[in-house]
């Protein structure tokens, strides 16, 4: 799986994390100085789905 | 226009406000101001971070889904949350912010908060509005503020609170224009071109809107309108310019 994807204009950087015991992938993109979380669910499911079919 | 309101000012079709370090208004405060083609309405917000003219913001929500480290009992009107505080936030960096309790025990009870409670880790919690159920270990809290906002951006769940009528600094106060014609908003049309009577919608790009995905829209695009486009536009995003718009967010002005 790829772990930067371009959509929309925005580079987004797809990190593998562990959340309670579970791994999990968390989305962030430039935001000012530094960067922020992807949280809408169903933009997540859209850049996972679009770095697992690259 | 009431002479209270202060820091609003107007240029030609512009409706322009201060950047205030200092609160200047009443958190949240509505005014309308009778204007050339009918009124429009301003809210006094306070911004996360700088915004500029034309920019459309949403509410900030700054803690999410954070465990209570403390049983609360019924009638209890405080919250712990080790380390998930600041020392006087409330009240100064959060002007009116309230917490819900939005998971497991106790879930779905909401209480303004009034500050801490001795020590940063306490929420202190409407004094003669306790718990009505008890909270344990396994309740989750989230924090927000009607009138605390930040760019807003569909790759988070932005409920949509206004457009940014001047450059307001970051941590500052300003007016942001809530219903009625807004001659300026911030604008992606190259990604998706603004049709004239369609709904303008919050993009990815922070604080930018853009047209409705060509070939049908989408739930989010439903959920995060700014209002509808008065003219087209396929211009993309440019400082200082942007389309007009007839704003929708009857849910911030009130």
């Amino acid at each position: 799986m790829k772990t930067k994807i371009e959509l929309d204009g925005n580079v987004y950087s797809i990190r593998e994390v562990e959340v309670e015991g579970e791994k999990a992938f968390k989305i962030f993109k430039p935001h000012g100085a530094g960067e922020k979380e992807v949280t809408n669910p169903n933009r997540i499911k859209q850049i996972l789905d679009l770095a697992k079919a690259e | 226009m009431n002479n209270l309101q202060k820091g609003l000012g107007v240029n030609g079709a512009f409706v322009t406000s201060e950047s205030h370090s200092k609160k200047e208004n009443r958190a949240g405060e509505i005014v309308t101001l009778i204007t050339r083609e009918g009124q429009r309405k301003y809210r006094y917000m306070k911004a996360q971070e700088a915004i500029a003219i034309g920019q459309v913001v949403s509410l900030y929500q700054f803690i999410d889904n954070a465990d209570v480290d403390a049983a609360a009992a019924i009638g209890a009107t405080n919250l712990k949350g080790t380390g998930d505080f600041t020392a006087g936030e409330f009240g100064v960096t959060f002007p009116s912010a309230f917490v819900s309790i939005d998971a497991n025990t106790g879930a779905n009870q909401t209480r303004a908060i009034e500050g801490n409670a001795g020590t940063a880790d306490y929420l202190q919690v409407e004094r003669n509005h306790g718990w009505d159920v008890a909270l344990d270990g396994t309740s989750d809290y989230v924090t927000y503020d009607m009138n605390y906002v930040q760019l807003a951006d569909s790759d988070e769940v932005p409920i949509v609170m206004g457009v940014a009528i001047s450059a307001i600094a970051s941590g500052e106060w300003g007016w942001f224009q809530v219903a009625g014609f807004c001659p300026l908003v911030r604008s992606a049309g190259g990604t998706d071109a603004i049709v004239a009577g369609e709904p303008v919608v919050v993009s990815s790009t922070a604080g930018v809107a853009r047209g409705m995905t060509s070939g049908g829209s989408t739930v989010d695009e439903t959920g995060y309108e700014v209002g509808y486009a008065l003219h087209a536009s396929a211009a993309a995003d440019t400082a200082g310019a942007g389309v007009a718009v007839l704003l929708k967010l009857p849910h911030a002005a009130c």
